[in-house]
């Protein structure tokens, strides 16, 4: 039930220096516990996860065209009015970003901005707002609650403040939370705190986590799923304990490989820029198993038990 | 420089509640009604403070009440400045696009206009009116405050936290209103503050040129009234000189707590890197 369905969703950009295509027919399944687990998406810095993000929550730039469709309760979101999104996002899908101490209106207090959701969505009163912004800190163990809600961001820590946001996004317990790069820039310790609370928030108000990044921890600590993005498409998507033991994918391997416990070696080469892709597999200038075929044709997404992988090598 | 700016800010806003006050409570601190005569020309004395004018009109009293115009026009007109400026400033720089290019537009031409020249060609057509005054300075006087706005709003936009308001699904009119708008709102006071020293200057200097309200007697009106009738050649200094101190003295006062603000803002952008 209330799935979200990403079917052949590419988003293209019209910039000055020509067009990008920053999605390429991405298809991805995301459904609320128990029916499925969480979906992580993980891939380097620059391949398009958070455009893709930006598409399913309907916040594209201007100059961004999406093709495709992102099906949800029976309706194309992307064909969502303004009004139609307002309604839906921060109530049934909603969205963490990353730097947490930014994303929070300087001006109000904490208590203020948790109260917000309430207040817009469900037409709450101030006061009672403020009393389940109350509640929602309360499990947050934040410390004290009354004292920490009256307190503006800027007096929170950054971990603080992203668990602030994920109280904020998990409020009205939405069905699908969209978490990109959460853990960025926290340390060790902030970042299993948060892992933590993601995972809380998702067991408790059964929302399907949708968690893009490129910390290959959280997304294991997290996710059941994983989908790994290069230069715009998925070229690989498996149960993540199966993955983790043996990806298949050449990229999905030196991703791997280059975690610190895995021996910490670099990919050679750069991503490709996604104005000019390459021809064929757009991993083959840097895949050490490359054959002559990878060369010139785009190799098809075989699937075997529901592990997908895009690559000359399962066919 | 940090000294100064407290003693300036103090200095202003004493001076402007002086003013105000005088303006507020003028039916009391007026020893005279305005329109009571007595003997004309009378040098300042123990009864009549600041003495008489051709009419017998005691003078104080005048000066009194006619800080309430000075007042009214100015707040008026800064007032509609202001809140037109901060509106198109808010639109086209939240939307951009075709919206951002219209507005835009549309205050160029306004820059353009010669406001002055304007007032007084509305003025001599129509019939004088302080409330006329009062609204066409307003309705001219908007677009720096537009500009300053647009630019502050076309960066905080673009901050997380607006991003993050769209993720919650606030509306576009809870972000420009209650996301944005008391992000900016620092920047406006000081500028609504310069604007209305600027309309009682405007109200004062057509009224000086007789282009003023008959019904309500402004300080300009005062100077106007003075100078046709001769005061500067015959020496009578009590007429002339306090209206001329009372512009002059308020618009100081709301330039001093205006410019301190201002000077606030700009410490506290430095501080906050």
């Amino acid at each position: 039930m209330s799935c979200l369905k990403i079917e052949e969703l590419s988003v293209r950009y019209s910039t000055s220096s020509g067009a990008l295509t920053a999605v390429d027919r991405v298809s991805l399944d995301l459904c609320p516990p128990p029916s499925s687990q969480a979906l992580a998406l993980v891939g380097e810095t620059g391949c398009g996860k958070t455009t893709l993000a930006l598409a399913v929550l309907g916040l594209l730039p201007a100059n961004a065209e999406a093709s495709g469709r992102v099906l949800y309760e029976g309706r194309n979101l992307l064909d969502l009015s303004e009004r139609e999104w307002s309604r839906l996002r921060g109530d049934r899908i909603s969205a963490v970003l990353q730097n947490p101490s930014l994303a929070l209106n300087p001006v109000y207090t904490i208590g203020h901005q948790i109260g917000e959701v309430f207040r817009i969505h469900r037409g709450d009163r101030r006061d009672d707002a403020y009393q389940k912004a109350a509640a929602l800190l309360e499990r947050m163990k934040l410390g004290d609650v009354k004292r920490r809600l009256a307190m503006y961001p800027h007096q929170f820590s950054e971990g603080m403040n992203q668990r602030v946001l994920i109280a904020a996004a998990v409020a009205l317990k939405p069905r699908i939370l969209v978490a990109d790069e959460p853990t960025k820039g926290l340390d060790a310790d902030l970042k299993s705190a948060v892992i933590e609370e993601l995972r809380i928030a998702g067991a408790e108000s059964e929302t399907a986590l949708f968690l893009i990044t490129h910390d290959l921890d959280a997304a294991g600590i997290l996710c059941g799923r994983i989908a790994v993005m290069y230069a715009g498409e998925i070229v690989e998507q498996a149960e993540a304990r199966a993955f983790f033991a043996e990806p298949k994918h050449p990229y999905a391997q030196a991703l791997l490989d280059s975690l610190p416990e895995r021996g910490f070696l670099a990919i050679p080469g750069h991503p490709p820029a996604l104005t000019a892709p390459p021809q064929g597999c757009r991993f083959h200038p840097r895949c050490p198993r490359r054959m002559e075929a990878c060369r010139d044709i785009r190799p098809e997404t075989s699937t075997d038990a529901g592990w997908e992988v895009r690559c000359h090598l399962y066919r | 420089m940090k000294a100064a700016g407290p003693a300036f800010s103090r200095t202003g806003l004493v001076l402007f509640l002086v003013f105000f006050i005088a303006a507020l409570f003028a039916d009391i601190l007026a020893p005279f009604p305005p329109q009571e005569r007595f003997a004309p020309y009378t040098p300042p004395d123990g009864t009549h403070i600041l003495g008489t004018n051709d009419l017998g009109h005691d003078i104080l009293s005048e000066l009194i009440f006619g800080s309430r115009v000075s007042l009214l026009v100015g707040f008026g007109a800064a007032l509609i400045a202001t809140i037109l400026g901060l509106g198109i400033g808010l639109v086209s720089g939240y939307f951009k696009g075709a919206a951002d290019h219209i507005l835009m537009g549309v205050t160029d031409i306004f820059l353009l206009i010669p406001r002055i020249p304007l007032i007084i060609i509305l003025a001599a057509f129509l019939r004088p009116s302080s409330w006329l005054i009062g609204l066409v300075i307003g309705l001219l006087w908007w677009t720096s405050t537009a500009r300053i706005v647009r630019s502050r709003v076309l960066q905080v936009r673009e901050m997380d936290f607006v991003l993050s308001a769209r993720c919650l699904g606030f509306s576009h009119r809870h972000i420009v209103f209650s996301e944005i708008l008391p992000n900016i709102i620092h920047l406006v006071l000081p500028k609504f503050m310069l604007t209305i020293a600027t309309a009682m200057i405007a109200e004062a200097s057509l009224s000086f040129l007789g282009l003023g309200d008959p019904g309500m007697k402004s300080w300009g009106m005062m100077l106007n009234f003075a100078f046709q009738k001769g005061a500067l050649v015959n020496g009578l200094w009590w007429w002339l000189l306090p209206p001329g101190l009372c512009i002059t003295l308020i618009v100081v006062a709301v330039v001093l707590i205006g410019l301190s603000w201002e000077e606030r803002e700009t410490a506290g952008i430095a501080a906050g890197g």
